[in-house]
Order: structure tokens, then C-alpha cells, then sequence
């Protein structure tokens, strides 16, 4: 893998969590999920040589916070999300190289199903489909597909595992020159190459073949988020690239030493496997006046809405929680729950230790507060923000590269400013590519042959 | 008055033999191409097409000599691809015409394609439709995990419940709910979105579903096959039903029993006959001449081998005719089909009613069976004759209009038809010379 900066852009919540309300979002376009918005973001990345557009994924409206959907009906939390599929063929027919991630849960899909869907996309953008796979951790989510509890963290991670090797069985069932196509005598394709996978396990029981010719990249670009031991240890065994959270610098060393332990023990080269850091952009004329843009996601989220949002991504009602309570009481409430400890509770742990007192109040407005200003909130001018990713690379063990989350502040017009003002500067600078190569997203993650 | 409707069933222009045709594909330039299906998006919707439809099989065909070996060899049933990812890109392309889905109901989870369907409805602008199925072949099933395939009442029951769970999701949040409000931060109204809570024998769903209320509020629903189950479901919850023509010249009274059979059932449980449209399907073959329409047809025949032929029957019928080697009664072949769970109904069966229990099948006359069923030819001519007979056969037959599934190739075919039937069509006033304005594709198929 070559030593540049890669980058990634997530749609996932352009639309909601209160970025619909600030100023200039959404400009010259009717409300989500008006596909011709979506369209002028891919232009716009092409036109920054990114790698990747990605879209996360989660099915249900969070109703976590005080058992009920109200607040995140209300306030946009989370929701509307709409399945992304027919979003990322539309993207694709406008551009050439950019690639795009759909997300799958694994513990509720069916692999021939996603093993297909991610075959046919990959035809379709020759060569530019990426899956990412998630266990779910969401309440709301388990109960869309019949569960009344989230299933143990180790299973829903085995399921992972079994369901990822049903997948790339079937993309290997049929071999890059099965098909003959002669006229003359009829012969389609040759059966000795195309073979069924007879998979079966504890999760899946599939025959195989997939009913597909075989695709550009033969199988998608592999994605995975796990920070978690497991999820680590899982991420080594396929992911392509893994993406964790960015910003602190201890975390994120800690994080690529982790992996690259994993990747060596599953006898995978670390060099092989990029890590995309989730950081957040905010351009501004100097710092200060940045920061306040990217303070202005604060002002629009309520404390009703924040609940929510930490609810939803706890997975645990944190509204029982009694007036004060120290932080150890929190995690191990989202323990017993078998939810999971989002970052933020991480980061105020590693911050303030176990014994940290807080109150109800206290814990929401902070939940805001990180919204504005979290670790991640990478703000300034463009030679700023082109400094701090050019540190955060080198923390990171340039492997890889960056996804810009939450929009850049708003769109269009965040993406917009990214590429106009920071991307040349990365460019000048010889960290950033300033044209695509390869023939595939692949070839692209992976960098220029040496 | 009303006018024809005309569909375009577009799976298998790839396959089958299809593609040994001269001016189709090469391996360089095969199906996959997402240019070659936005032209011949284009061109339906020149030619005033309702919509594009696809239909959907999971598996490569293997119940021939129990492999997929023959099917394999000779492109039998496929590749076939998750084509839904196209509709998209065509819907962009266009602007009136609609595209229907084929999706199992044995294999998936509702919320799932309820929210992939409403998904899909936003991004054509109401023009996306679903054609609801339940599986009964092998090859699928074994696919997502099943050993044996359910019962034909079960698969019912199954996906009755199924599209009971999608319409509610569907309705979980009124038109009305967005508020969007910038001031208050207020951005829908939780009284207008509603959990469904569903607990049935087969499925469980919270709901609401994630998707804002989509332009047609549900997709047009489609129901294939005209079996007595079939009928029921489509007089229950479809907009349209898909039935097949047969064919020679009586061809519309088998319709228009069809059409009294879902007649009756609507008004059985109260429901207005003329809400439920059904559809025919016909599978014109034309030339400018009638040499150049019937070359065309035994071209097309020739190009599908026995053993593809054989391959494409086993597969249809759940049965591995590589065990009838020689001339058999066709009685006994009967029992051995029905011994082995295959479907009944088919052409052996009628073979059977009509030319008695002695008469002998041979696998040359099974092959002969097969090939009719890739290539059914069952109208082959000009652009006038294919006009005469598909407007007498919506006159008398009492049907709403056609599935055209035109052969073999994607360009020269569906323009030929385009170019040449639909204007005699239009010239008589049967067709449509233009699309209304803001339609959405259940307004102008089923409204």
C-alpha cells in the first residue's frame, strides 16, 4: 500500500441530526433523498479524487431513549434512512473512478442475498463496490426483524465471521474464465469452473453457486468498523480496510498496533490493510471562527434529541439513569444490557476515570457539547486542516487514510469547500493523488504499484 | 375508453439461446452494461410502455440429472443478476415509465423489502412496482438454507403474512409527518408515525419503517400465475395480476375465463372487478416479412440444445427428466412426476387429458416441449399481424393488456416492435399515443 492519504466521505446522516437545519444545508435542493443532491457529492469527490463515498446503515428509528420513538421522530435522530442501494447506482453513472460502500447487518441479512446484490452493484460500477458489515448493535433494528433482545456480542460476531465466508465462497464459485459464449456450438459457460459451495454451518446453509458472472473486482472491497478486541480480532481476519475513530492520537496508535497484531496472527501482511480515521472537517477563515461553525451542530441538537441520540447509539435507555450517577455506573448498566459503549462514553472514561460524578443534565449537555467539539473536529483553514491530517497520517502509520464524517458541517456545500481549498494543498504537498490509477477501487486503495 | 396497457418483460434476453442470435452480445459487450439498459429504457418509453419488468430466480437450475452441469454449459436460466440495482439509473433517464421487481416472499425478511421498495419509489418518483412470488423451485431454496421446499398452501400462507406486514410498514407514517421546521429544530410529528407491533406465524416487525412516505405511498403490486391461490392473493392485495395467454386461436376464451375467475373472486370479498387489472402475456415474434418472423423463430428454436431444452423443463417443473431414456406412457411418466413432487399442470399433463394414458413420451418429444417453452412463438408475423391479433385478443379476451416478452434481442426486437406494432396500435386508437402528465404508475396502470 503506498504512503498517501486516502479519502473517504460519509453520507450516512447529511440529512438529520439537526445538519438539515443549518444555514446553507441542502441549498438548491428539495429534502432528502432527492437523488440529484447525491448525484452533485459524487461529481464533487471525483473532482477530489476520493476513493470512496460510504454509507452506514441501521434500519430502525431509534426508540430507545424512554422506550418510545418520539424524540427521535421528533428532532431527526437518526432517521429517515432509506436503503442506499438505488442512491449509489445513481451516483455511479455520473462518475468513472470513485468507489461506494453500502453497509449490511449481518446478524439480520442473508448472505446469498447480499453476496448477489454486492455482485450485480460491482458489475454495474465496474469495479467500484465496497461492503461494509456491521453486527448491529441497535435495539430498534432487532426488533424490525423479529427480536425482542440484541443477540450476545461474541455470537452476533461469530454470525459475522460464518456469513463473510458464505460471501466469499459464492463470489469465488464461479471462476474469472467461466464463461465461454460460442456461438457455434451453444457452450454458455464451463461447468467445470463454475462450483457449488455447500456451506454448511451454524449460522447459513447454502448450496451455491452464485447465479452471477463473475465481477470487475471479482469480490467487493471489505469494510469493517470493530474497535472492540473482537471486533479487531474479527476486522483481521477480511477486512481490506477498517475504519476507527480519529483524534486522539494514543487511541489511534493503539488502534493500528492492535490490528497489525491481529492481522500478523491471522498471517495477513499489516502493510496489506488500510485504516480510514473518522475525523471531522470544519473550514473556516482561522481557527477560532471554525470552531464556531462547527459549534453551530450544538445549538441545533435539543436535550431531548441528545438523550436520544446517545440512547440509540448505547443501545440502553439512559434516561432511567438516576439524578447523579458516576460514569463506571453508566458503562456497566450499558454492560448488563449488552449494548455498546459508545465512543463517547469511552472517551469520557479515558478522560475523567470511573468515579466521575455527573448528573442527567450534565450528561446530556455534554453529549451536545461533544457534537460541537469532539476529538475528532478537525477545524481551521484549509493549511490547518492540511497540517493536522498530515500529523494525524503519520500517528496513524500512513496506512490509509481519512472519512470525513458528518458532512463536513453542511452539504453540498462543506464537500464543496473541502475539495476547492484543502485538497490542493494536500496535493502541493505530495501527500494526495492528484490523478486516479488503477482500474478498480481496489487498485485504487491500494496506491500506485511501486 | 379505455386503452391497452402494454408491459415489457425484459429477464432473459441474455440467455436461453438468446444470445447465439447474430447482433446480440459478445463477450466483451454482455449483458451487464448499464448503457444497454438505459437504451432500451428509453426506447420502451418511446414506445409508451407501462413498464419495464423483471422476473427473479435465485439459483442456477440443477434439477436436471440432479446439477447444475447442463444449465451451466448451455446458459440455461442463466446468469441472472440482482437486476434491481439498474432501475435506478433508468429511472433517471426517463420520465414516465415504471419498473417492477420480481421478489421472493419465501426468502426474505418484510421490513426488508418494505423498506427497499419505498427506498425505490423515492428514487423513481412512484414509478416502482413489486411483483410479489413465493418459491418453488430447488434451485433457490437450497440457496437460502432450505432443505426441502415448503408446501404450496404454506408458501401461501407465508406470503399472505408477508405482504400484511409491508403494508402496514407502508402505512406506519402518514403523508404530513415531515415538519422541517429550521426555528424549533421540530423535524416530523411523532403522532403521524406509528410502531405496528406485529406478531404473526411467521414474522415479527416493531416497525415504523425508516423510510419517509414514498410518492405512491406503497409500490403497484403485481401477482403472478392464475392457480386458484393465486387468484385469491391477487383479489386480496394486488393492483395487477400476470397471467399466461396460451395460445392458437381460442387463446381469449382461456382469457376471458381468467378474467371471470378473478371476477368472481373480487366480488366474493366485496372488492370492485375493475380495481384488479390483469395482464396476459404474449410472446410476439416479428418480421418485416412472414419468411423473416418465422426464420427468426426456428432460428431461435434451433439455437436451444436438447439438452438445454430438457435442462429449462426440469427446472420448470421441479423435475429431472434425464430419468424418462426411452418412450414411456405418458400415465406413468405422470406418476413419476407426482411421485417426485414436481408441478402439475404443465404440458405433459395436458398430453395426458388429450391424447390418453398410452400415448408414448420420448425424451426427443420432452426436448421438443422444453424449446417450446423458451421459445413459445405462439405469435409470429408483421408488425400488422401482431397488431390484429394482440388488439382482437384484448377485445374478446376481457383483458387490461400485455406482458410483451420480446426475443431475442434487447435492441433490434424491442425497437422493431416499438417502431413498427405500437404505431398500427396507436393509429387504432387501442394504445396510447402519449403519457399522462404526473402519473404515477399505479395512476396509469391500475388507477
Amino acid at each position: 500500500m503506498d504512503d498517501r492519504i486516502h479519502l473517504s466521505f460519509d453520507l450516512s446522516f447529511l440529512h438529520a441530526e439537526g445538519r438539515w437545519r443549518l444555514p446553507g444545508s441542502w441549498e438548491g435542493y428539495d429534502y432528502y433523498p432527492n437523488p440529484a443532491m447525491y448525484e452533485e457529492l459524487a461529481r464533487t469527490a471525483e473532482r477530489g479524487k476520493f476513493d470512496l463515498l460510504f454509507w452506514g446503515d441501521g434500519t430502525g428509528i431509534p426508540d430507545t431513549w424512554e422506550g418510545s420513538l418520539d424524540a427521535a421522530v421528533k428532532w431527526g435522530i437518526q432517521w429517515p434512512r432509506h436503503d442506499a442501494s438505488p442512491l449509489v447506482t445513481i451516483m455511479s453513472r455520473v462518475t468513472k473512478h470513485l468507489g461506494f460502500n453500502l453497509t449490511f447487518a449481518s446478524t439480520y441479512m442473508h448472505p446469498y442475498y447480499v453476496a448477489r446484490l454486492l455482485n450485480s452493484l460491482d458489475h454495474i460500477t465496474e469495479g467500484r463496490i465496497a461492503l461494509n458489515l456491521v453486527t448491529s448493535t441497535r435495539r430498534a433494528d432487532a426488533a424490525n426483524f423479529g427480536y425482542d433482545e440484541l443477540a450476545d456480542h461474541g455470537a452476533r460476531y461469530d454470525k459475522m465471521e460464518e456469513f463473510v465466508d458464505v460471501c466469499q465462497a459464492l463470489w469465488s464459485s464461479v471462476e474469472a474464465d467461466a464463461i465461454v459464449l460460442d456461438r457455434e456450438t451453444g457452450i454458455f459457460a464451463d461447468p467445470a469452473k463454475v462450483h457449488p459451495i455447500n456451506h454448511d454451518g451454524e449460522y447459513f446453509k447454502v448450496r451455491g453457486p452464485l447465479n452471477c458472472l463473475p465481477s470487475p473486482q471479482g469480490s467487493p472491497v471489505m469494510l469493517q468498523a470493530g474497535s472492540s478486541d473482537r471486533g479487531i480480532r474479527t476486522s483481521a481476519k477480511f477486512a481490506d480496510v477498517v475504519f476507527a475513530v480519529g483524534g486522539n492520537h494514543a487511541a489511534m496508535r493503539r488502534h493500528r498496533t492492535k490490528l497489525d497484531e491481529a492481522l500478523r496472527e491471522n498471517g495477513r501482511n499489516p502493510e496489506d490493510v488500510a485504516i480510514l480515521w473518522g475525523v471531522r472537517v470544519v473550514l473556516g477563515e482561522d481557527k477560532a471562527s471554525a470552531r464556531r461553525r462547527a459549534g453551530r451542530i450544538t445549538d441545533a441538537f435539543t436535550l431531548d434529541a441528545a438523550g436520544a441520540y446517545l440512547a440509540h447509539n448505547t443501545g440502553v435507555d439512559l434516561s432511567v439513569v438516576p439524578d447523579r450517577f458516576t460514569l463506571g455506573e453508566v458503562i456497566d448498566l450499558v454492560n448488563a444490557n449488552h449494548g455498546s459503549q459508545s465512543g463517547l462514553l469511552n472517551s469520557w472514561q479515558a478522560e475523567h476515570g470511573a468515579d466521575f460524578v455527573m448528573t442527567k443534565k450534565e450528561m446530556l449537555e455534554r453529549v451536545r457539547e461533544s457534537l460541537g467539539s469532539s476529538a475528532d473536529l478537525i477545524a481551521g483553514t484549509p493549511e490547518d486542516v492540511a497540517d493536522q491530517l498530515e500529523e494525524l497520517h503519520e500517528v496513524g502509520g500512513k496506512r490509509g487514510g481519512f472519512m470525513l464524517n458528518d458532512g463536513t458541517d453542511v452539504v453540498p456545500r462543506g464537500l464543496a469547500e473541502f475539495v476547492d481549498f484543502v485538497v490542493p494543498v494536500l496535493q502541493r504537498r505530495g501527500v494526495y493523488r492528484t490523478e486516479y490509477e488503477g482500474d478498480t477501487l481496489r487498485d485504487r486503495l491500494s496506491g500506485p504499484k511501486s | 375508453m379505455a386503452m391497452m396497457h402494454l408491459n415489457l418483460e425484459v429477464s432473459f434476453f441474455h440467455s436461453d439461446g438468446n444470445w447465439r442470435m447474430p447482433d446480440t452480445f459478445t463477450k466483451e459487450n454482455y449483458f451487464t452494461d448499464p448503457r444497454l439498459w438505459a437504451e432500451l429504457a428509453q426506447t420502451a418509453e418511446r414506445g409508451m410502455f407501462d413498464l419495464l419488468f423483471w422476473g427473479e430466480g435465485y439459483g442456477i437450475p440443477s434439477s436436471f440429472e440432479q446439477s447444475i452441469e447442463s444449465a451451466v454449459r448451455w446458459g440455461v436460466q442463466w446468469p441472472r443478476h440482482d437486476q434491481s440495482v439498474l432501475i435506478p439509473i433508468l429511472a433517471y433517464v426517463t420520465e414516465h415509465i415504471g419498473f417492477v421487481q420480481t421478489t421472493s416472499t419465501s426468502f426474505y425478511h418484510p421490513y426488508h423489502v418494505a423498506r427497499f421498495a419505498a427506498s425505490m419509489d423515492h428514487v423513481t418518483g412512484g414509478r416502482f412496482g413489486l411483483n410479489l412470488i413465493n418459491s418453488g423451485r430447488e434451485s433457490d431454496f437450497r440457496n437460502f438454507g432450505f432443505a426441502e421446499l415448503p408446501d404450496h398452501g404454506d408458501r401461501y400462507a407465508r406470503m399472505q403474512e408477508f405482504v400484511d406486514v409491508c403494508t402496514a410498514l407502508w402505512g406506519s407514517i402518514e403523508p404530513g409527518a415531515l415538519i422541517l421546521d429550521p426555528v424549533t429544530g421540530e423535524f416530523c410529528d411523532p403522532a403521524l408515525v406509528h410502531a405496528i407491533d406485529h406478531e404473526g406465524e411467521y414474522f415479527r416487525s416493531a416497525g415504523p419503517l425508516s423510510v419517509l412516505p414514498s410518492p405512491q405511498g406503497r409500490p403497484l403490486l403485481i401477482q403472478a400465475g392464475g392457480s386458484p391461490q393465486g387468484n385469491a392473493f391477487a383479489a386480496r392485495n394486488s393492483d395487477v395480476q400476470y397471467a399466461g395467454s396460451g395460445d392458437g386461436p381460442d387463446a381469449w376464451k382461456g382469457m376471458r375465463r381468467q378474467r371471470d375467475l378473478l371476477d368472481a373472486e373480487c366480488t366474493r370479498i366485496g372488492r370492485d372487478p375493475s380495481s384488479l387489472k390483469v395482464i396476459f402475456n404474449t410472446y410476439p415474434i416479428v418480421g418485416e416479412t412472414v419468411e423473416e418472423a418465422e426464420g427468426i423463430a426456428a432460428l431461435m428454436r434451433a439455437n436451444v440444445t436438447d439438452e438445454a431444452a430438457l435442462s429449462y423443463l426440469s427446472h420448470n417443473t421441479t423435475f429431472d427428466y434425464s430419468t424418462i431414456t426411452e418412450a414411456t406412457p405418458v400415465a406413468e411418466v405422470v406418476e413419476r412426476i407426482e411421485k417426485a413432487g414436481g408441478s402439475r399442470g404443465g404440458e405433459i399433463h395436458a398430453i395426458l387429458r388429450e391424447q390418453g394414458p398410452d400415448f408414448l413420451v420420448d425424451p426427443t418429444l420432452l426436448a421438443d416441449i422444453g424449446r417450446r417453452g423458451i421459445v413459445p412463438a405462439e405469435l409470429v408475423g408483421t408488425p400488422g399481424m401482431v397488431a390484429d391479433r394482440l388488439q382482437e385478443l384484448w377485445e374478446r379476451g376481457g383483458g387490461d393488456g400485455f406482458a410483451v416478452n420480446l426475443r431475442p434481442s434487447m435492441r433490434k426486437s424491442v425497437g422493431m416492435f416499438v417502431d413498427r406494432v405500437v404505431p398500427i396500435l396507436q393509429e387504432r386508437g387501442v394504445f396510447r399515443k402519449a403519457y399522462g402528465d404526473d402519473e404515477t404508475l399505479r395512476e396509469r396502470l391500475a388507477g
